[in-house]
């Protein structure tokens, strides 16, 4: 067996277990909270195509959220381009430790198909990444991601026309319990890291984030992130509990 | 200049992309001379997940989704199961979640039927 022969081997068997881990609860957690924003995009007045395009393109809940929010309300552009990019500004440090992990600077993929890889990295896909350590070889994480993200994205934009068209036949309480969904199932994602350092800066964003809302509002995201990000990391260098 | 009425969503829906999207490219930009750079690229990464948890527990809390129709004590409740579940299970994602969802779900139909008021 050549070594390309073997790489694309593993490549593929990489690609196949993430896509295996993307079906059940992380696409079912997507379907139902893209449910929850097609029911959003319609009440705001957009139509299905905005509303479809709004998900592959931004693929970010919060700030397509907001721009819903703002585009009904009757926000002019400026508005709208700020609240989105601080509601999806957790985009930055997310790529800037994810694509690392990926070893992407190996793969030499190419300018285009690491931008595409870079624009499909949201919540759950990055948050997946610590679980795709422990599956695969370094060089096996980013076929895993892709097979994983691209079935994610396809529920996600699937429960994104699901929501725009049936939310009004579904029963309230059951669109309620599936957009729950998300939150709880990344809360325990990202719980799961293997670094001490992560999973501290886990506790302390997930005390500060609440704690700080009434007072910041949707700044909390920066209190949480900054404040238990910069804590976590200093107290984890102090102790000798840094990553390795 | 004006956009014509019909683009008026796709042009705010450009800028709402645009937003999100140099995020990203700046994150792919920077990614790799972090990379060098230890406890800068740690700090990013405890940024990220201590982001990340605040702003899904925020959600959870004080939720601005079809969720907040629940009052407090039943998104907290399975919230608290879950972990616990998780925690006493061997961190294991799926019963925690599973666990979680299954209180949220006993809460609101609960609810929603009269049993509990």
């Amino acid at each position: 067996m050549t070594d390309a022969t073997r790489n694309h081997a593993e490549w593929r068997a990489a690609r196949r277990i993430g896509v295996l881990d993307g079906f059940g609860v992380p696409s079912f957690a997507l379907f139902t909270t893209m449910i929850g924003f097609g029911a959003i995009a319609r009440e705001a007045g957009l139509d299905i195509y905005v509303t479809v395009a709004t998900t592959m393109f931004v693929w970010g809940m919060p700030g397509q959220v907001a721009f819903a929010d703002l585009y009904a309300a009757g926000a002019g552009g400026l508005v709208i381009f700020t609240a989105v990019a601080l509601a999806n500004m957790r985009m930055l440090p997310m790529t800037v430790s994810g694509l690392p992990m990926m070893q992407l600077k190996d793969h030499k993929q190419g300018l285009f198909r690491d931008v595409i890889t870079a624009h499909l990295l949201a919540i759950t896909g990055w948050a997946q990444l610590t679980a795709a350590r422990n599956k695969v070889p370094p060089m096996g994480v980013l076929p895993y991601y892709l097979g994983f993200v691209s079935v994610v994205y396809v529920a996600a934009n699937l429960g994104t026309v699901f929501g725009y068209y049936l939310s009004d036949i579904v029963p309230d309480p059951v669109i309620r319990i599936a957009v729950y969904v998300t939150p709880l199932y990344i809360v325990l994602l990202v719980s799961s890291a293997r670094v001490w350092a992560n999973r501290f800066a886990v506790l302390l964003g997930a005390i500060l984030g609440p704690l700080t809302y009434p007072l910041l509002g949707d700044w909390c995201i920066l209190a949480a992130g900054l404040g238990g990000g910069t804590a976590a990391v200093v107290i984890a260098h102090k102790t000798g509990r840094a990553p390795e | 200049m004006t956009l014509p009425d019909d683009l008026i969503p796709w042009g705010m829906m450009g800028l709402a992309v645009v937003a999100t999207f140099g995020w990203r490219m700046m994150g792919l930009a920077l990614a790799d001379r972090l990379a060098d750079h230890k406890l800068l690229f740690d700090w990013v990464n405890t940024v990220a997940y201590a982001m990340v948890a605040g702003l899904m527990v925020r959600i959870i809390i004080f939720p601005t989704n079809v969720t907040a129709e629940s009052p407090m004590p039943d998104r907290l409740a399975p919230f608290a199961v879950a972990l616990a579940v998780w925690w006493l299970r061997g961190k294991s994602q799926i019963q925690g979640l599973i666990a979680g969802m299954i209180v949220f779900a006993l809460l609101t139909v609960g609810r929603e039927y009269g049993f509990i008021t």
